[in-house]
């Protein structure tokens, strides 16, 4: 009896008995990049894509404030997130979207320079935030996944939205 | 209570910005004769940049507003209706973030979404 063949055998026999869970869960991110920096968002945050239109300013509000647009019916805030995370652009970007977010209490555009793509990954590919992030990222940044070679960055819109008052000096506990 | 259809107001034309003001808070607007440098500028009480001498020079009375001078302003008026479907809430990050508190409604029209300013009571 050959001994190498049996050990194979057994080797092939044990792994079948291995069960792989496939249900494991999955959460759809919204993929986009800001200036050279890539992020992602919660697909069940995010209502509604939109195409780069024009912008009406609103005065008195702060430089992280685009202005306001008309959709469906409705007035949606769009707000800069480059200048929320005070990331610098080089160039100005060519085809921006607008992601029109809704957190639990509130509802807003999110005037990104590029959108990546639209996925499902599974929940163990979203990875814990760095401790080395920027203190201003470190409010609103709740993972780091790592898809097709690039890692992304990972946001939630309640703490975005919050961030956004707060660097408005207005306070959340009021 | 029934919802009005649509409400008379005041439309300004400053540089490259519209502003709306209910037509019943405008005691007047009249061209400035002489000007006269106690009358603060309208885009300065706002907090804007002054805008440029283009169209009339204006004075424009709002005795809701306690500044009893007035204010003189630069650009164009007209008075308009606006519909009841042009006027729109305030979004939730612009109502809890603009430090202008008479912005309280926004209008659309042709040149996109402007400001409506009123200085009536807010409801609680």
């Amino acid at each position: 009896m050959n001994e190498q063949l049996e050990q194979m055998l057994e080797h092939y026999q044990q792994g079948s008995n291995e069960v792989i869970c496939v249900d494991e869960p999955r959460q759809t991110l919204v993929l986009f990049q800001i200036s050279d920096q890539r992020f992602a968002l919660y697909g069940a945050q995010v209502k509604e894509i939109l195409a780069d239109r024009p912008v009406s300013w609103v005065p008195g509000c702060a430089p992280t404030l685009e202005g306001v647009i008309s959709n469906r019916g409705r007035v949606e805030s769009v707000i800069r997130l480059s200048q929320l995370l005070e990331i610098s652009s080089h160039e100005p970007a060519i085809k921006r979207s607008i992601l029109i977010g809704r957190s639990e209490t509130m509802q807003s555009g999110i005037l990104v320079d590029k959108l990546i793509d639209v996925l499902e990954v599974v929940e163990s590919q979203i990875l814990a935030a760095p401790d080395s992030l920027p203190s201003v990222m470190q409010k609103i940044v709740v993972g780091i996944v790592y898809i097709s070679d690039s890692y992304y960055t990972l946001l939630d819109l309640n703490l975005v939205f919050n961030r956004y008052l707060e660097s408005c000096g207005y306070d959340s506990a009021r | 209570m029934t919802v009005p259809d649509s409400l008379a107001a005041v439309h300004l034309h400053m540089g490259n910005i519209d502003f709306y003001i209910p037509a019943s808070e405008v005691l007047r607007c009249s061209l400035v004769r002489e000007a006269q440098s106690e009358i603060p500028l309208f885009s300065h009480w706002l907090g804007l940049k002054e805008e440029p001498h283009q169209g009339m020079h204006l004075h424009l009375l709002v005795p809701g507003s306690n500044v009893l001078t007035g204010w003189t302003l630069w650009g164009e008026l007209e008075n308009v209706i606006l519909a009841r479907e042009a006027i729109f809430a305030l979004p939730p990050l612009v109502r809890e973030s603009c430090k202008i508190p008479v912005l309280r409604a926004l209008v659309n029209s042709h040149n996109g979404l402007s400001p409506l300013l009123s200085w009536g009571k807010k409801k609680p």
